[in-house]
């Protein structure tokens, strides 16, 4: 292996090598405990958090009394056969319908499709949005919504009170094809139960939704339950798994007197007990603004009318699903499934719900109930999460956005709104780098005195405060010859936090899901023709080879034109290619840049410099980069 | 500590500094001594804690709009004065 030699480091001359030894085991150390941090937490996840069954007792327990005829047993609008029995003796008239039925309501953004089997929805299709197969988006899972519950189900504290109720067939006010704005009604009546679910629809995402449970008059403690995650959840779809994209999974995401926080189904995190997962079957007697479960793309949040009032279960079950999605037969994974019962704690729940996606234009609208009893509350963008560089990527979103915006309306707007913003941010640093230019060109030409300064220096350590005086014996130099220091980190600093953020946004917003430019069918992943990363490999080499620099020995030089654009092309490989288009945008002006410097005549005595130093250092013989001019 | 951050910047300096500066290859350090070696003498003479916080602070004023040229690392405080029984 070639001694690598960085100009940087020529400072510290031989000592920096006697001192490295002292350095080197220092730096096994470190690694080693690096190795070892990042080690225990891939090998050793945390179990999941065993489901503690913490059912509460009856907030009200009515006594039995024979003679309590239920009011409420007349249906107020009979349409269908009812089985009515209308007795004048004490007990309650049963009202439940003869078949199972179902009810669709439309609007322009949903179609929920209810049944009158436990008055609960089986298909909410959002018609904006399609899943990965083509098909309009279904937020109900039909397979974990068959284990778990579907939608609008009721939750009790009861099992047996629970599977009654979502078993029976109720009475719906309305069968067949509603258009919203309407409103949906379901009655179900035995043996001392009383159920009454109320379902308002309007032109939004947002229903309404009043239910009450009561039990020989009493209300009884019920909630309405979404309790089988969302349909959207990725790790369902079999065929096109998204290889190197991050699966977050769904989230349980509240606000509490305008404090928002979330919590992931498992312990997660870098510090495990800042996040220890959601156990499952526990009730929260808390004023939430709005509780929503959330995954990546989309939210099932519950807003509830009265604050003061609500209740909260969590549910947690877990399915067991293929590891790896597009072959159904590898070894099954389990994997969580998030679940909510929101409710009221008088029984009498009035709840407004927003199912749909996390969009931020349509989350600033959609106000959570505030103290008044109005929709002023908090909205609810506190769902969308832009990732642990949320500072930097929220800003870089709304940017984007912007110039969306600018370019007016077409899905593949986004690919040319990333470009036009890269471009932007490169040509902002042209003028800095043509000073630089110019200042390292002079630096070149003094390198042979400055060269001579250091070797003097030569036999002290870095550390040592007598090299201060080489710094200001070159600072001194520089002066003389007038050498201005334009360089500055900012580049640098910047390019890394923005690389992150355009992950951060690429990975969490929903409106660059399936969002395509070109040949790229969705910018959030990874390119499918691969045409990107290839790019990126060609166009980095490309510049390496012709950028001058002198200062970098031959060898080094080498290794990093062929190390650094197959590091960069394979890493983009796998991962969204919004990303892989920032980056090669930035390159191809790069390269531009780089041809035009080439061109001029600064450009043409660096090569000359480059070059002759390049032959001075092997002796006469010309290496084959540094030589090609 | 120190010398586990004296570890990490050495590694720096020899690894990663050479591929960030082949991006683009102009961009010198603004100041004398360059940002990581200010750093491994700020932790080598203030200590770790404080010596990181005046790296931070070198790091944040190494862009465009601050005066460029010489930065040496601010000497050590010297100890406080032993205090000893009073010579005769």
């Amino acid at each position: 292996m070639p001694e690598i030699r960085n100009p940087n480091l020529q400072t510290q001359g031989p000592a920096g090598g006697g001192g490295g030894g002292d350095m080197r085991s220092t730096m096994g150390f470190a690694l080693l405990m690096l190795v070892v941090l990042f080690g225990y937490q891939y090998f050793f996840k945390p179990k999941q958090a065993e489901t503690t069954a913490t059912t509460q007792t009856q907030a009200q327990q009515a006594p039995q009394s024979a003679s309590q005829p239920t009011a409420s047993s007349q249906p107020a609008q009979p349409q269908l056969a009812a089985d009515t029995a209308p007795q004048a003796s004490a007990n309650a008239v049963a009202v439940t319908a003869a078949s199972e039925t179902q009810t669709t309501v439309e609007n322009e953004r949903i179609r929920i499709v209810f049944t009158n089997r436990g008055a609960q929805v089986i298909h909410w299709i959002l018609k904006d949005f399609k899943d990965t197969s083509g098909q309009p988006l279904d937020l109900v899972q039909p397979q974990s919504a068959a284990r778990f519950g579907f939608p609008l189900s009721v939750f009790t504290y009861e099992p047996a009170l629970t599977t009654q109720l979502n078993q029976a067939l109720y009475q719906p006010s309305a069968t067949g094809f509603l258009l919203a704005p309407n409103s949906l009604t379901f009655h179900y009546a035995a043996n001392g139960l009383d159920v009454l679910k109320t379902f308002r629809f309007d032109t939004g995402y947002v229903v309404s939704v009043e239910a009450q449970v009561k039990r020989n008059g009493a209300p009884v403690r019920a909630l309405v339950a979404w309790p089988a995650g969302l349909g959207d959840m990725e790790e369902f779809v079999p065929g096109k798994s998204r290889s190197g994209a991050v699966r977050t999974p769904s989230q349980f995401a509240w606000s509490i007197d305008g404090k928002q926080d979330s919590l992931t189904p498992t312990a997660s995190g870098f510090l495990f007990w800042t996040n220890p997962g959601v156990s499952g079957n526990a009730t929260f007697d808390l004023p939430y603004q709005y509780a929503a479960i959330s995954d990546l793309y989309f939210a099932a949040a519950f807003m509830p009318e009265d604050i003061n009032g609500a209740t909260l279960v969590t549910l947690h079950n877990s399915v067991d699903l293929p590891s790896d999605l597009s072959d159904p037969n590898s070894p099954k994974k389990p994997a969580d499934v998030l679940g909510l019962a929101v409710g009221d704690q008088s029984g009498y729940t009035r709840v407004r719900i927003y199912a749909g996606p996390k969009q931020i234009d349509v989350l600033n609208t959609i106000h959570a109930t505030g103290p008044g009893g109005a929709a002023d509350g908090p909205t609810l963008e506190g769902l969308i999460h832009y990732g642990w560089l949320g500072i930097v990527a929220k800003p870089l979103y709304l940017a984007l956005r912007f110039l969306h915006g600018l370019m007016g309306a077409g899905a593949y707007n986004w690919g040319w709104a990333i470009i036009a913003f890269t471009a932007f941010f490169n040509m902002l640093m042209l003028p800095t780098r043509f000073y630089m230019m110019k200042s390292s060109l002079k630096m070149m030409r003094l390198q042979p005195k400055v060269d001579a300064i250091k070797r003097k220096y030569a036999n002290l350590k870095v550390t040592d405060p007598k090299r201060s005086e080489m710094n200001t014996e070159m600072m001194a130099l520089y002066q003389t010859e007038g050498v201005n220091m334009y360089g500055s980190c900012l580049p640098m600093l910047i390019q890394m936090p923005l690389f992150i953020a355009y992950f951060e946004v690429l990975s969490n917003v929903i409106e660059l899901r399936q969002a395509h430019w070109f040949w790229l069918g969705d910018l959030s992943l990874p390119d499918p023709l691969h045409i990107l990363p290839i790019l990126i490999i060609v166009s980095m080499f490309v510049t390496q080879i012709i950028t001058p620099s002198p200062g970098m020995d031959p060898t080094q030089r080498k290794m990093m034109a062929f190390m650094m654009p197959i590091f960069m092309g394979s890493f983009l490989w796998h991962y969204a290619s919004g990303l892989a288009l920032y980056w090669g945008t930035s390159n191809m002006i790069n390269l531009l840049i780089q041809l035009g410097i080439n061109q001029s005549s600064i450009g043409k005595e660096m090569h000359e410099i480059a070059a002759k130093r390049a032959i001075k250092k092997s002796g006469g013989k010309p290496p084959t980069i540094q030589g090609k001019r | 500590m120190t010398r586990i951050l004296l570890a990490i910047l050495d590694f720096y300096r020899r690894w990663l500094s050479p591929a960030l500066h082949a991006l683009n290859p102009d961009n010198r350090c603004r100041y004398l001594p360059t940002c990581s070696e200010y750093a491994s003498i700020a932790i080598a003479t203030h200590g770790p804690l404080h010596g990181f916080f005046l790296a931070l602070w070198r790091l944040l004023r190494c862009n465009p709009f601050a005066r460029s040229g010489l930065d040496p690392v601010p000497p050590a405080p010297l100890p406080r004065p032993f205090p000893h029984k009073p010579l005769p």
